[in-house]
């Protein structure tokens, strides 16, 4: 097991360094050059072509890409991620606050999405062709279906316009965040956001689980008298969630990118609303930072899946 | 299956004459209800989309300063916008945009798919390594948010958005056509071909591709379901199709202010009901083009 560990983190490393080439030759794709961007047109304008020239010179724009990648990578590795063109601020610091709020939201809309779906799955599929089970199977359908920001608009409409009961803007109401006013902001927000996960994963656990209730071993459970508690609780249930853990870490990109929606439109201030704000603001040293640091993100996530999945199965044994 | 047998089942399967099959295919696919009835809402879609001009009495961009954001009457069947532009013609206009990028996008990433499946599933060694790594490089960058990123960067054009959501989206496809490739490679028609002595093109072309194809008919279905949903967010967020092309998405811009999801919900629910409507109308046909093309099927 610790043997698997270590060989996993192994393969991790070249795969950051290629994550960190990838964001790179991203960046670099933006039209016109990191000067054109960082100025105010006006300034910019009153410039003479040697002034730029040597702002060019200054920042190593005028060398070979591979030559700027190495100095950018140089930079990186002593955790420095560059200055925002907006704020002026130290991208690694613009970042490290929106982390939090992020995982706060996702992490929440996954364990209501899973244990939620879940739920619905089991019920689903012990109650087959039920009008429960029915009405379970369209509304997943349509979960599937239906796009998270227009959850989130229907959302809105309901709890903030016709039952104004919940709030839509922000963390907290004031800038304290007692965690009782937190969790009353975070529950729109993460409940919008758990509903696609939720629907994969309803109709997931009712195909697994149907399948399991129909095999050899839950018969045999079943002839030797054992109670249905124990049957579905302990032979049935266990088996069929087991691909879970592969589905929900797949799912976290998804995930992720529906966090960048549900954040722009209840204003949450984690990584989603900072990238689109960022675009908004071609505040491209950001960008940078926070591609690399997603993509490094979702790379973890997997790794911990895997080794999750090794210790979750006895069957799989890696040498 | 023993190599005899192997060998018999190629006449066998040439025997069968081509309309044939493709009438018990959609046979299959016709005996799946929800699957017609998707490709019905497609359809009507599809052609109002095509016939729009000819059809509709207002045109999607007319400006009708007068008329500003009037509710559903009896000239303008679902109101009218803040610039008094018919909602109802901008909505079957936007699904020419939303259709075709969930459709151009599908087919980029698909073809990539399917070449870098093929590839590493056939070369196998050290080229499955590298294509294997690339693959999981690339799926380690969240869909949406690079999509929202390269798009911004390469600038939000129509074409940019079908190109970049291609080529976010292929590695699905490309782990399953791989995994098909390494079961297929070893039947024995495979071997029987290689044995008189099919190049590795023919090997892969008229051998292998045909047995993977339905598979990535299945999958390139829902590919599309998935670009249209893409498409839209982005076009919502104000970061896709820029006004005035009217999209599904762009159309829902302006509900996200209060006023307007209060008092005009003919903005909004329309369009959103539109993309809840094809998007399930296209995973219906997925799912009757897989139990009608499902090679798997038609073995046992």
């Amino acid at each position: 097991m610790g043997k698997y560990i270590s060989r996993r983190l192994a393969i991790a490393i070249p795969m950051i360094v290629a994550i960190s080439m990838v964001t790179f030759l991203f960046i670099n794709l933006a039209p016109g050059d990191p000067i054109d961007a960082m100025l105010d047109p006006e300034e910019l304008y009153a410039m003479t072509e040697k002034q730029v020239e040597s702002l060019r010179r200054h920042y190593g724009l005028d060398k070979p890409l591979p030559v700027r990648y190495a100095l950018w990578l140089a930079q990186v590795v002593r955790g420095n991620f560059g200055y925002s063109y907006y704020t002026y601020d130290a991208v690694l610091r613009e970042i490290a606050v929106r982390v939090m709020p992020t995982v706060e939201l996702t992490l929440t809309a996954l364990a209501l999405g899973t244990v939620i779906g879940v739920a619905f799955g089991v019920v689903s599929a012990l109650r087959q062709y039920s009008i429960l089970d029915y009405v379970l199977s369209v509304a997943s359908l349509f979960g599937l279906a239906i796009p998270t920001f227009f959850f989130a608009l229907v959302a809105l409409y309901l709890f903030a316009v016709v039952f104004p009961i919940l709030p839509v803007f922000g963390m907290s109401t004031t800038g304290f965040f007692p965690l009782h006013d937190n969790l009353y902001h975070l529950i729109m927000p993460a409940g919008v956001l758990s509903l696609d996960l939720m629907a994969s994963v309803t109709r997931y656990t009712r195909t697994a689980m149907l399948e399991v209730l129909n095999s050899d071993y839950v018969t045999t459970a079943r002839a030797k008298g054992l109670s249905e508690h124990v049957v579905i609780g302990r032979h049935a249930f266990r088996n069929a969630l087991l691909p879970l853990i592969t589905i929900t870490t797949l799912r976290l990109p998804y995930l992720f990118g529906g966090a960048i929606i549900v954040e722009t439109m209840f204003s949450w201030p984690g990584m989603g609303l900072l990238a689109v704000d960022s675009i908004h603001a071609r505040d491209y040293p950001v960008l940078m930072g926070l591609t690399f640091f997603v993509a490094v993100l979702v790379l973890f996530s997997n790794l911990l899946a895997d080794i999750m999945y090794a210790y979750a199965d006895p069957r799989i044994r890696y040498g | 299956m023993s190599t005899a047998s192997g060998a018999r089942d190629i006449p066998a399967l040439k025997a069968v004459p081509r309309s044939t099959r493709r009438t018990t295919a959609w046979e299959r696919f016709r005996r799946h209800r929800l699957a017609v009835a998707g490709l019905g809402v497609l359809l009507a879609f599809g052609i109002l989309a095509a016939a729009a001009p000819s059809v509709l009495p207002h045109g999607p961009n007319a400006i009708d300063l007068d008329h500003v954001k009037e509710p559903p009457s009896l000239s303008h069947i679902l109101g009218t916008d803040v610039a008094g532009r018919d909602v109802f013609a901008r909505i079957v206009i936007a699904g020419r945009v939303s259709m075709s990028v969930g459709l151009v996008a599908a087919l980029i990433a698909s073809v990539i798919g399917t070449i870098i499946g093929l590839v590493s599933g056939y070369a196998g060694s050290w080229v499955d390594d590298v294509l294997q790594r690339f693959t999981e490089l690339v799926m380690t960058f969240p869909t949406f948010f690079a999509v929202i990123i390269l798009v911004a960067l390469l600038g939000p054009s129509v074409f940019n958005i079908m190109l970049v959501i291609g080529f976010m989206g292929w590695t699905g496809k490309a782990r399953l056509v791989r995994g098909q490739v390494l079961s297929l490679r070893e039947m024995d028609y495979v071997t029987a071909g290689r044995a008189v002595g099919a190049s590795t093109g023919r090997l892969l072309l008229v051998h292998i591709l045909p047995g993977v194809m339905p598979f990535v008919a299945v999958a390139a279905t829902l590919t599309v379901a998935g670009a249209i949903i893409t498409e839209a967010s982005l076009s919502f967020l104000g970061l896709g199709v820029q006004i005035p092309t009217a999209t599904w998405g762009n159309m829902m811009m302006g509900a996200q202010s209060l006023t307007v999801l209060r008092s005009q919900p003919w903005l909004w629910i329309p369009p959103g009901l539109a993309i809840g409507s094809t998007v399930l109308g296209v995973n219906f046909v997925g799912d009757g083009l897989r139990d009608a093309l499902d090679p798997r099927v038609r073995i046992g």
